[in-house]
C-alpha cells in the first residue's frame, strides 16, 4: 500500500515536471505535443460500523444520562452511502417540578451524500445526509410538584409515581459532517443533527418530554436538534479501479 | 455544494441557539399556574360599591405568619391543593390593638391537577367551589354580614370567585 502511494506520487510529481518543462519548451517556441496521462488507484467499497463517542462519554460524566449508539454505513455508489443507527438511550430530566426518566431504543434509516473530492487515494467525507427515526421508549413520572406562585403553604410534592410505557415516535432528522481517515481503515467523525417530530403517542394530561435518539422537545415546537461523534472502522468488500488525469 | 453545507452549519448552529433560549428550569410568570382565590369586598349597604379593607389579616389555622391586606378592595388567597377544604380565619383590623374583628371562612372544592408545560411541571384548578362562613351567629366579634359565591369553577385569577359583604 505504501510502496503504491509512493509510486503515486512519485508518477504524480513527474508528471508536473513534465509539464512545466513543456511551458518552458512552449515560451521557446517549440511545437510541444500533450501526452495523455493518467493515475491509476483502488476506490475502496465497503461497511464501515461507527461507534458513537459522544454517547458513551455522556454516560460517564453526566449522571442523569445513560446511551449507545451504533452506526453503519454502506457505500452504495461513488458518493451515495446507506446509513443506519442504532441506539438505546436512558435519560433523566429533573427541575424541581417534574422529575421524569425516560428509556427506550432507537433505529434511524437513511442515505449521506458525499460532497468533498478527494485528493487521490484518500477517503474522507464531508456528507450531508438524512434519515427516518424511530423510537420505543417509555416514561417514567416518578414525582411532581404542583407549581403554585405562592409559597404560604408547603409545597405540594407527589410521587404517585405514573409509568407510561409502549410510547413510539417517529421523526425526520437531517444530518451533516465530515468523517476523517485516521490510520488503516479508522475514521474519526463529528456531525450535527436538524430534525423535526413527525408522530408521537399523546400522552393525556402530560407530554413527552425526552425521546430516545430525538432526544429532548420543546413544549412550542416539533423540532430538535443534536451532535454526535464517532470512531468508525471501514471493513472493505471490494475495490474499484478509478481513473484520474494526471495532465494538468 | 460546500455552500449548502455551510448553510445546514449555520441553520443548525442558529437553531440551536434558539432553541436554548427556550428555558428548562424556570417557569415564565405569565404562565397560567395554579390560580388563587380571588375575593372582591363590598359594602353591606350598597351591595354595588367594593369596600376597601384596612389592615386584613388572612391566616390558616396551621400557620403563624398570615397574608396582610391593606387598603384594597380585592385579594387574592391560595388554596391548599393537596386538600379538598381550605379555611382562614379573616382579621379584620388586625393592626389594632384590640386585635380587630375575626370571622372564619372554609372553602370546600375538588381539585384537578394538569400538565401545564416542561418548565412549569402541573397545576391544579379547583371546580364545585363552596365556601361558608362559621359561627355567624354566636360569634361577637365577627364582621361579615354575607358571601355570594359568583365562580364555581376556578381556573384563572382573571375573575372574581368570591364576593363578601361587610
Amino acid at each position: 500500500m505504501n510502496l503504491k502511494l509512493t509510486f503515486l506520487s512519485f508518477t504524480s510529481s513527474f508528471c508536473l515536471l513534465f509539464s512545466s518543462y513543456g511551458i518552458a519548451q512552449e515560451n521557446s517556441e517549440v511545437q510541444y505535443e500533450q501526452v495523455s496521462d493518467s493515475i491509476f488507484y483502488k476506490d475502496k467499497y465497503g461497511l464501515t460500523l461507527s461507534l458513537d463517542l459522544s454517547r458513551i462519554g455522556q454516560s460517564f460524566w453526566d449522571e442523569d444520562y445513560q446511551g449507545l449508539e451504533i452506526g453503519a454505513d454502506y457505500r452504495f455508489s461513488e458518493n451515495l452511502y446507506i446509513a443506519g443507527e442504532l441506539g438505546n438511550e436512558q435519560a433523566t430530566f429533573n427541575n424541581q417540578n417534574i422529575l421524569n426518566e425516560s428509556d427506550g431504543s432507537y433505529i434511524k434509516i437513511g442515505v449521506n451524500y458525499n460532497v468533498y473530492d478527494n485528493w487521490i487515494g484518500m477517503q474522507n467525507l464531508i456528507y450531508v445526509g438524512f434519515r427516518y427515526g424511530f423510537a420505543a421508549y417509555s416514561q417514567d413520572l416518578k414525582n411532581y410538584r404542583i407549581y403554585t406562585t405562592d409559597d404560604y403553604f408547603p409545597p405540594d410534592i407527589r410521587d404517585d409515581g405514573r409509568s407510561f410505557g409502549n410510547l413510539t415516535a417517529s421523526w425526520i432528522e437531517f444530518q451533516a459532517g465530515l468523517r476523517v481517515n485516521i490510520f488503516d481503515n479508522f475514521y474519526l467523525g463529528a456531525h450535527v443533527q436538524l430534525k423535526n417530530m413527525i408522530t408521537t403517542t399523546e400522552i393525556p394530561n402530560y407530554d413527552n418530554l425526552y425521546v430516545p435518539g430525538f432526544r429532548r422537545t420543546f413544549d412550542n415546537s416539533s423540532i430538535g436538534a443534536g451532535w454526535g461523534y464517532s470512531i468508525s472502522y471501514l471493513i472493505p468488500i471490494y475495490s474499484k479501479m478509478k481513473t484520474q488525469a494526471a495532465n494538468n | 455544494m460546500k455552500n449548502i453545507i455551510l448553510k445546514f452549519f449555520l441553520v443548525t448552529a442558529v437553531t440551536l441557539l434558539l432553541l436554548s433560549c427556550e428555558r428548562d428550569d424556570i417557569c415564565p410568570e405569565a404562565t397560567p399556574t395554579t390560580p388563587k382565590l380571588v375575593i372582591e369586598f363590598f359594602d353591606i349597604n350598597n351591595t354595588e360599591s367594593p369596600k376597601n379593607v384596612r389592615d386584613l389579616a388572612v391566616r390558616t389555622f396551621e400557620k403563624d405568619t398570615a397574608l396582610l391586606f391593606n387598603s384594597t378592595s380585592t385579594i387574592s388567597i391560595p388554596l391548599k391543593t393537596d386538600s379538598i377544604e381550605t379555611s382562614y380565619v379573616f382579621n379584620l383590623n388586625a393592626l389594632a390593638e384590640s386585635g380587630g374583628l375575626r370571622d372564619t371562612l372554609t372553602f370546600f372544592y375538588a381539585t384537578e391537577e394538569l400538565y401545564v408545560s416542561r418548565a412549569c411541571g402541573f397545576k391544579v384548578n379547583f371546580f364545585d367551589f363552596r365556601a361558608s362562613l362559621e359561627d355567624q351567629e354566636t360569634s361577637s366579634e365577627g364582621w361579615i354580614r354575607d358571601i355570594q359565591v359568583i365562580e364555581n369553577t376556578i381556573e384563572n385569577e382573571s375573575e372574581t370567585h368570591l364576593f363578601i359583604f361587610y
